[in-house]
C-alpha cells in the first residue's frame, strides 16, 4: 500500500465540519490561524434538496430511480456494535455541516443549574465553567447565526437580548400553554436557530415546513453555509472532502503532530500534519477516533491515560405523547408549517419547587408536530373503519398537539464506548462499541415526566390516544451524544480543561458534545457553538504566546 | 419621503434572490392553490400492477373501498391506495408479500365459512359485517389482516393528494412571507 503524505505542516488541523469544526474553522481563520479541515463527506448541494417536493410526487421520483441527498450515515458502510440487550440508535452525517443540515434547530442556553448541577447533587463533576464564562459566547453565537426567541429568562434557561423575533404559536401550542398555565406549568417561546426576519444578508424562512429534508434557501443556522463557507473565503482555510479520519499521530515528545486518514473512495491511507489538531467529528467518532490513536506514549489512547476518555457517555431520555384538544377539533384547517417544529418550548422547573424527589436532575418538554400535518397516521388507532372513520379522522386533522418531554441522564462509568475488541471497518480500523444502559433514575424521572403531560393535557381537557406509560425512546433516539471526552477541573476525572484542550496533550482540543461534563435536559447545539467559539479563542491567544 | 422605511437595497436584493430561488416552490404553489378546492384532474392512469395477481390485487382494492371509502370526496380506490399497497409489497419484499397475501386468503376462507361464497361475491353489507368481525378478534391471523390493511390504507390514502388536500384540507409545504399563527382571542393565555 503506498503511503502518501503531506510534506505540509499546518497550523491547526480540525476535524469535522459539523456545529463544533465549522466554529473552530470560522473562528480561527478569521484570526489569521491556516486551517486544514477534514470532513467525512462532500457538500449536500443545496438544489437537490426536495424542500417542495409532495408525498406524492416524492414517491413518483422514487419510482423513476431519483433521490434526494443521503443525508445519514449508512450503517453497511460504517457499522457499530452494541450488546444485544441495550440497543442504541446512532444517527451521523458524514459531509460538510454534519447533522446541522438536518437538525432540529433548538437553541436552548444552558445555565448554573447545568453548570454547578453535579455540586448540588454530588452526582460525579462538575463542569470547570460556570454560565458567565459562556454567557458572551451564548452571546455572539446568538448575533451570528441567528436565534428567534422569546425575551422569557429563567434559572434553567437564561434569556437573550438578541432573539430574531419569536413565530406566533399555532392554534393547538396556543391551548396547550393557555391549559399549563392554569396547572402552574410555565409555558414559552421556543428558541430556534431559523431567521424570522433577514439575517447578515441571509434570507428569512418562508415557512414551508420542510427543515427536516434541508433548507433549501439556508434560513436557518447550518455549520456549512454558515461557518465553513465564510471560513473558506478568507483563504485561509483548506478543505479535503472524503477524508474519513482514523487516528491522530503524535510525535517522541507526545504531542500530537498529524492525523492518518482514509479517502472515503478510494480507501488509500493519508497521512497530514499539523501542529495543532481539534477535534470536531462528533462525539461518537470523535471518540473513536482518540481511543484508537493509541501509541506507545498512550496506550489507551491519546491523552487518556486516566481511562476517562469513552466513559460516561449520556443520551437524553424521551417519550411522546399525541392527543386532540377539544376546541380545534371539526375546525379549519390552517397552514401550520410554520418554522419547522415547536413554536413553544416548557423548561425544566423540577429544582425550584422544595418538592423532594427519587430522582436526580430534571426534564423539559418539546412540542413538535402540533396541528395539520403531511400525514394522518395517527389515524391507524382511531375505532372502526369505513366512512365513520374517515368522517372521525377528518375531525380530529386540524385538533392534533403532540408532546415530547426530554429528560437528562446521569453520567455513569460504565456507559461507554470502547473499540479494543470490535471488528474493524472497510479501512481497517476498529469500529466503536456503544454499551448505553440507563437506570432507575431516569425511569423516575420518566414517572413525573408523564404526570407533567397529562397534567397539561387533563388542564386541556384534551382527548389523548392511547400511551403505554413508562414507555422511553429507544437510546440514541435524541441524537444527544454527550460527555465522553469531558471537560473537568481535575485532571484524574477529566480529559479535558476549561478550554477543552486536552489535560495530556496540550495541542489538542475537543470541542465537540463529547467535551460536556452532563448532558442537560436542553439540546446542545447551542453550548457547543458557543464552547467552540470560546475554546478557539483560547488556543489562538495560546498560539499567539508561544504556549500552543 | 422617511428613507427609513424604505428597505435598504442590499435586503431587498436578498429578499428577491431568495424568491426566486424558491420561485419553483412559489409557482407550485400557487397551481396547488389554485387547484385546492376542485378534484384532481383526472389523467389516464398508467400504473402498472406489479407484483400482486389478479384476484389479490381485486381483493385488497375491495377491503381499502371499505376502510376508506368514496364519501364526498374521493376514497381510497379514487386515490389509487391497491396501487400503492401493490407497490409496497414490491417494496417491502417477499416476506410481508406473503404476509399479507396469506392473510387475504385467510379473509376468502373466513367467508367460505361463514357465508359459502368468497368475499367478493358477498353482499357490502356482509363484506362490512365480516371486516367488523375480524377488527374485533384477538391475536387472530384475521385480526392481524384487519390491523395491515388498515394501517396501510391509512398510511397511504392521506399521502396522496385526495386523501391529505381534498379530504383534510392541507395546504402546507409552500411559500408564506409571514407565518401568521394563532390569531384566536379565546386562544391566547
Amino acid at each position: 500500500m503506498q503511503v502518501k503524505s503531506s510534506p505540509t505542516v499546518h497550523d491547526v488541523i480540525v476535524i469535522g465540519s459539523g456545529a463544533a469544526g465549522g466554529m473552530a474553522a470560522w473562528n480561527l481563520t478569521r484570526q489569521g490561524v491556516n486551517v486544514l479541515m477534514l470532513d467525512a463527506g462532500t457538500r449536500f448541494p443545496r438544489t437537490s434538496f426536495w424542500s417542495h417536493v409532495k408525498p406524492w410526487d416524492w414517491r413518483d421520483r422514487v419510482d423513476r430511480g431519483q433521490s434526494p441527498p443521503s443525508f445519514y450515515l449508512d450503517t453497511k458502510e460504517q457499522p457499530y456494535e452494541t450488546p444485544e440487550e441495550h440497543p442504541f440508535y446512532l444517527i451521523r452525517v458524514w459531509g460538510r455541516g454534519g447533522k446541522t443540515n438536518v437538525w432540529g434547530r433548538v437553541s436552548l442556553r444552558y445555565s448554573d443549574v447545568d453548570f454547578a448541577g453535579p455540586e448540588k447533587d454530588g452526582w460525579e463533576i462538575p463542569w470547570p465553567i460556570r454560565y458567565r464564562d459562556v454567557a458572551p459566547y451564548y452571546d455572539k453565537v446568538d448575533q451570528l447565526i441567528g436565534v428567534c426567541g422569546g425575551d422569557d429568562d429563567q434559572d434553567s434557561l437564561p434569556g437573550s437580548r438578541y432573539h430574531l423575533p419569536a413565530p406566533a404559536p399555532r392554534c393547538g401550542e396556543r391551548l396547550l400553554q393557555k391549559a399549563a398555565k392554569g396547572a402552574g406549568v410555565s409555558i414559552v417561546s421556543g428558541r430556534r436557530a431559523v431567521l424570522t426576519r433577514q439575517h447578515r444578508g441571509r434570507a428569512a424562512c418562508h415557512y414551508c415546513g420542510a427543515c427536516g429534508r434541508g433548507c433549501d434557501v439556508s434560513a436557518f443556522f447550518n455549520a456549512s453555509d454558515y461557518l465553513v463557507d465564510p471560513a473558506f473565503e478568507t483563504k485561509k482555510l483548506r478543505i479535503v472532502d472524503n477524508a474519513v479520519a482514523a487516528r491522530i499521530l503524535v510525535d517522541d515528545r507526545g504531542l500530537a503532530n498529524g492525523v492518518q486518514y482514509f479517502d472515503r473512495v478510494t480507501r488509500e491511507e493519508k497521512k497530514v500534519y499539523g501542529k495543532r489538531i481539534v477535534v470536531a467529528a462528533s462525539c461518537v467518532d470523535s471518540t473513536r477516533l482518540l481511543l484508537n490513536s493509541r501509541s506507545d506514549r498512550y496506550p489507551n489512547g491519546i491523552g487518556n491515560s486516566n481511562d476517562v476518555i469513552g466513559r460516561y457517555l449520556c443520551e437524553q431520555i424521551r417519550f411522546h405523547l399525541t392527543a386532540f384538544v377539544p376546541e380545534l377539533l371539526g375546525g379549519p384547517v390552517h397552514n401550520d408549517d410554520g418554522i419547522g417544529g415547536e413554536h413553544i418550548y416548557m423548561p425544566r422547573f423540577n429544582h425550584r419547587d422544595g418538592r423532594q424527589r427519587d430522582y436526580l436532575r430534571g426534564f423539559g418538554m418539546q412540542f413538535w408536530g402540533c396541528g395539520a400535518q403531511d400525514s394522518a397516521s395517527w389515524g391507524k388507532k382511531l375505532p372502526g373503519f369505513g366512512a365513520s372513520l374517515k368522517a372521525d379522522i377528518k375531525r380530529h386533522y386540524p385538533a392534533l398537539v403532540q408532546l415530547h418531554p426530554y429528560g437528562e441522564t446521569l453520567p455513569r462509568r460504565e456507559n461507554r464506548i470502547t473499540v479494543e475488541k470490535t471488528p474493524l471497518d472497510r479501512y481497517g480500523v476498529p469500529i466503536a462499541r456503544i454499551e448505553y444502559a440507563i437506570g432507575d433514575n431516569e425511569h423516575q424521572m420518566a414517572r413525573e415526566m408523564y404526570e407533567t403531560c397529562e397534567t397539561i393535557l387533563k388542564a386541556a381537557k384534551a382527548e389523548v390516544m392511547p400511551y403505554a406509560r413508562g414507555h422511553l425512546d429507544t437510546n440514541g433516539g435524541a441524537i444527544h451524544e454527550h460527555g465522553t471526552c469531558r471537560m473537568g477541573a481535575d485532571p484524574k476525572r477529566s480529559a479535558l480543561n476549561a478550554f477543552q484542550q486536552m489535560h495530556e496533550v496540550k495541542n489538542v482540543f475537543v470541542v465537540d458534545g463529547s467535551a460536556f461534563t452532563t448532558a442537560s435536559e436542553k439540546n446542545p447545539t447551542l453550548t457547543i457553538l458557543a464552547l467552540a467559539w470560546r475554546a478557539t479563542d483560547y488556543m489562538a491567544e495560546e498560539m499567539r504566546a508561544g504556549r500552543v | 419621503m422617511n428613507r427609513s422605511l424604505l428597505p435598504d437595497r442590499r435586503d431587498a436584493l436578498v429578499q428577491i434572490t431568495a424568491a426566486a430561488a424558491a420561485l419553483p416552490a412559489l409557482a407550485h404553489a400557487q397551481q396547488e392553490h389554485q387547484h385546492h378546492d376542485a378534484p384532481p384532474a383526472s389523467k389516464p392512469t398508467t400504473r402498472k400492477i406489479r407484483v400482486a395477481t389478479a384476484e389479490q390485487f381485486a381483493l385488497l382494492s375491495r377491503v381499502a373501498d371499505l376502510i376508506i371509502p368514496r364519501t364526498d370526496t374521493p376514497g381510497a380506490v379514487d386515490a389509487a391506495v391497491p396501487y400503492l399497497i401493490d407497490r409496497e409489497m414490491a417494496r417491502r419484499g417477499d416476506g410481508f408479500r406473503q404476509e399479507l397475501t396469506s392473510g387475504l386468503q385467510e379473509l376468502d376462507r373466513e367467508a367460505r365459512r361463514r357465508e359459502g361464497r368468497v368475499f367478493l361475491d358477498l353482499s357490502e353489507e356482509r363484506q362490512m359485517a365480516l371486516l367488523t368481525a375480524a377488527s374485533e378478534q384477538r391475536d387472530t391471523p384475521l385480526r392481524h389482516l384487519f390491523d395491515t390493511m388498515k394501517n396501510l390504507v391509512i398510511e397511504l390514502y392521506y399521502s396522496t393528494p385526495q386523501g391529505l388536500k381534498q379530504e383534510l384540507g392541507w395546504n402546507a409545504n409552500t411559500f408564506l412571507p409571514e407565518f401568521p399563527g394563532c390569531t384566536h382571542g379565546e386562544h391566547q393565555s
